[in-house]
């Protein structure tokens, strides 16, 4: 889940403090870089869309807009397939003729790998139970070659609106945008695989900004009905699944009692599922295995999280189970 | 929303208007089955349409291909912007000051002539952009004009 961004220099002052991470130091390697890199905006990056765009196309785009100057310069992103790091002003790529018809998306580079875990296939039957704003359906749509059947529900009547544009400028076509409250889902079909890219803190992707939204101050009722949904969704998440199928739970936090915790608590309630690595090569961090006196099952190493200042990106965490 | 399943005379319809504007064949859309709302004409893989959920209300199904209450049916920019590279004739190139009038809705005078009345596809170079209609040698915009204003003029 994505946070609108207030982009504000002087706010984002305090927010730049170290403080509000300091409880995370223990755990996050060279301190001081992770709070350099959160204090400043990660790249913009671009997804071509296979359904549109042949890749020849998509170069002769990147020429074009290198000759116009629109682009200073560009580069492939590290480790994702079809993203690229462009050197621009985000609201330059955002009013391009090609975003507005769907040549690409413009996404985070680690917001791919929620969906590299999961790893869809052409015909299956997919969920993705908290979709908006449609980055990663669509991306789905596109690795499952717009085949299949891909369920998108999102329960914000805004938030849908902008995922249903986003799977009609992606020109999408295997899809049902449901409305449901992702823990009420009803339980009455089953899935192959599931994304649940959850509500969350969203301290990853504040990176660089300031959000009028964003819990500073750490807020326990706050985060408890956070932590309890995050649950209930998982819950529901893993009775949608169908045996032999693949769960992919992820946030866009640091804090461990969003993931790990969250990990370790699902496989204690349902133990048919299990964690595995899906093997994603690139400089990620394993899953903590403890975190304030709290020890969790090791299969959380299997997990793993992405921090700005290894890869230049938003902060991610990224869980794949198997259901038995 | 209530849903059927289009008729085959209506697709033969369909496709023949299809076939004889924009030289589209049947073919190229097999793997799609065509659904019909009170308004519009939606495509969407078979497995989407054969998939049935009890007690499961969708708000939104496949993607919107025609607008089916012109006659003929007209193509949205969804449907347009998709399938765009696979038409062969019915379509346009625009330069970048024809396509600054046209997003910002003013009538392209002259610009199709020797082209028959209804509607066409409008491109830039390999983009397919969106819907115009071909009026007495002109070309009139069907182009949504809210996003026609946050397309940057500056880089067409």
């Amino acid at each position: 889940m994505v946070w609108a961004f207030v982009y504000n220099p002087s706010m984002a002052k305090a927010y730049q403090n170290p403080e509000y991470f300091s409880t995370y130091s223990e755990f996050i390697p060279n301190f001081d870089k992770f709070c350099q890199a959160q204090s400043t905006p990660p790249p913009v990056v671009i997804r071509r869309n296979q359904l549109k765009c042949t890749q020849a196309g998509f170069d002769s785009f990147l020429k074009r807009h290198i000759d116009n100057g629109a682009f200073k310069g560009f580069r492939p992103a590290d480790f994702v397939d079809d993203c690229y790091e462009i050197d621009a002003a985000k609201s330059t790529v955002g009013g391009l003729l090609e975003h507005h018809v769907g040549f690409f998306y413009i996404m985070g580079a680690s917001s791919v790998l929620p969906v590299m875990a999961l790893d869809p296939k052409e015909g299956e039957q997919i969920l993705d139970m908290s979709a908006a704003p449609g980055g990663k359906t669509c991306l789905m749509a596109q690795l499952m070659n717009d085949r299949g059947l891909l369920v998108a529900n999102e329960p914000s009547h805004l938030r849908r609106r902008v995922l249903k544009a986003s799977l009609d400028r992606m020109g999408v076509s295997n899809t049902f945008v449901t409305s449901f409250l992702g823990e009420a889902f009803p339980a009455t079909h089953k899935f192959d695989r599931i994304l649940l890219d959850g509500p969350c803190s969203a301290e990853g992707s504040l990176r660089g900004g300031w959000s009028k939204s964003f819990d500073y101050e750490r807020n326990g009722e706050y985060r408890a009905g956070l932590q309890r949904l995050q649950l209930k969704l998982l819950k529901r998440a893993s009775e949608l699944l169908k045996p032999g199928g693949r769960l992919v739970y992820s946030t866009c936090t640091y804090d461990p009692l969003e993931n790990e915790a969250q990990v370790d608590a699902i496989l204690k309630h349902d133990q048919s599922l299990s964690v595995f690595d899906p093997g994603l090569v690139g400089p990620w961090q394993s899953g903590l295995t403890s975190w304030q006196g709290r020890h969790y099952n090791p299969q959380v190493q299997q997990t793993f999280r992405v921090l700005p200042h290894l890869y230049n990106s938003w902060g991610f965490f990224v869980a794949t189970f198997i259901k038995q | 929303m209530l849903r059927r399943l289009l008729s085959s005379e209506e697709q033969a319809v369909l496709f023949k208007y299809m076939e004889e504007r924009f030289g589209l064949s049947r073919n190229q859309f097999s793997q799609f089955t065509l659904e019909r709302t009170k308004r519009d004409i939606w495509m969407m893989p078979a497995d989407v349409y054969e998939c049935h959920f009890e007690n499961f209300e969708i708000e939104k199904r496949g993607l919107r291909a025609f607008n089916g209450d012109k006659h003929p049916p007209k193509p949205t920019s969804t449907f347009l912007q998709r399938f765009g590279h696979l038409f062969t004739k019915g379509f346009v190139d625009l330069s970048s000051d024809e396509l600054k009038k046209f997003l910002a809705g003013e009538a392209l005078l002259g610009k199709a002539q020797g082209m028959t009345k209804g509607y066409l596809l409008i491109r830039r170079g390999d983009i397919s952009i969106g819907c115009g209609f071909v009026r007495e040698g002109n070309i009139e915009t069907q182009f949504p004009l809210n996003i026609g204003r946050t397309i940057s003029k500056d880089y067409l």
